[in-house]
């Protein structure tokens, strides 16, 4: 198992004391970590406007960049976000 | 133009004067009787990165630290505070329900990765190798590239409601998300009682023995993105 890392200030936690437990805090650069972060930003939480505005640029960053099928093509295509990586199909 | 990142009962602590979130624009809080609304100025809603995407989270997480919030789809704008208001006045008895089931609570995640990931084969090499010159030879060729990928859905699917039902524990409800990419299988949330994020941790460390060819990393605590 990997190294535990501390969690938030507020919920300051002792390491367990049977083991450690990779904790991963969402909000690293790897991008197994990112797959938290877009899962939850792009394809969950209250949705109270009619539309949802998601630029392509920049998105393109996220979807291309992790070369990983990050969220569904559905939710792709939904969210309006841009062509995928060569050789990938829709 | 204004960027929302979540919602509150209104009377909850308001963001420090000194945060900032997107496009470095202070975070404020645009009220009504019974909800808060954490908001920023946006000047260029189309651009995005994973910065960004970061810089909203912080937000969502300095919310959290005091009370749990509704967190906001991304992407979520209003043209103006009068907008804003009236979708919180519009929707109000609804977001003020969700908020009262998921007080004091927030979610728990633990990624699913394979230790032995094995090399999923190329759907096209048969083609690649032979192309099919018919029709019906296509045809058979993609039936059996869905069906190859139906199997892998369905046993990721298993292996993520057979870990779903190993963590009983918790009282709370629990989502599953198949994941693809690399070695990844998915991931678990689950909602927790803000008391109980070290027994959450505990728990996954025991699961973790159990389970020596995957890889489970716990994240959290998050707002409850899947119970909203």
């Amino acid at each position: 198992m990997t190294i535990d890392r501390p969690g938030p200030d507020d919920w300051a936690v002792e390491l367990a004391p049977d083991g450690m437990i990779a904790w991963d805090d969402g909000l690293g650069d790897d991008s197994r970590s990112l797959v938290d972060l877009v899962n939850r930003l792009l394809d969950k939480g209250v949705v109270i406007t009619g539309e949802i505005t998601i630029s392509v640029a920049g998105v393109d960053l996220v979807y291309l960049g992790l070369n990983a099928i990050l969220t569904s093509v559905s939710t792709a295509r939904e969210h309006k976000l841009g062509k995928l990586a060569p050789g990938r199909e829709p | 133009m204004l960027h929302g990142y979540c919602i509150r009962l209104a009377g909850d602590p308001p963001p420090s004067g000194n945060l900032t979130g997107i496009e470095s624009e202070p975070v404020r809080l645009l009220e009504t009787d019974r909800l808060g609304l954490w908001t920023s100025a946006i000047a260029k809603p189309e651009t995005r990165s994973i910065e960004v995407l970061k810089q909203h989270e912080r937000v969502v997480r300095e919310a959290l630290r005091t009370a749990t919030p509704l967190p906001l789809r991304f992407g979520t704008l209003f043209r103006d505070d009068a907008e804003a208001l009236t979708t919180l006045l519009d929707r109000g008895e609804e977001l003020e329900n969700a908020l009262r089931k998921v007080a004091d609570r927030v979610e728990m995640g633990v990624r699913v990765s394979s230790r032995h990931p094995v090399a999923s084969p190329d759907p096209d090499a048969a083609v690649k190798e032979t192309p099919p010159t018919t029709g019906r030879a296509y045809l058979e060729w993609r039936r059996k590239a869905i069906r190859a990928e139906d199997e892998k859905r369905s046993a990721t699917e298993a292996l993520l409601a057979q870990l779903v039902a190993e963590l009983t524990d918790f009282d709370g409800p629990a989502v599953s998300t198949p994941l693809s990419g690399e070695d990844l299988i998915g991931s678990v949330a689950h909602l927790v009682h803000k008391g109980s994020i070290e027994s959450y941790r505990m728990r996954i460390a025991r699961l973790q023995r159990e389970h020596p060819d995957l890889d489970l990393v716990v994240s959290g605590p998050w707002a409850p993105y899947s119970f909203v």
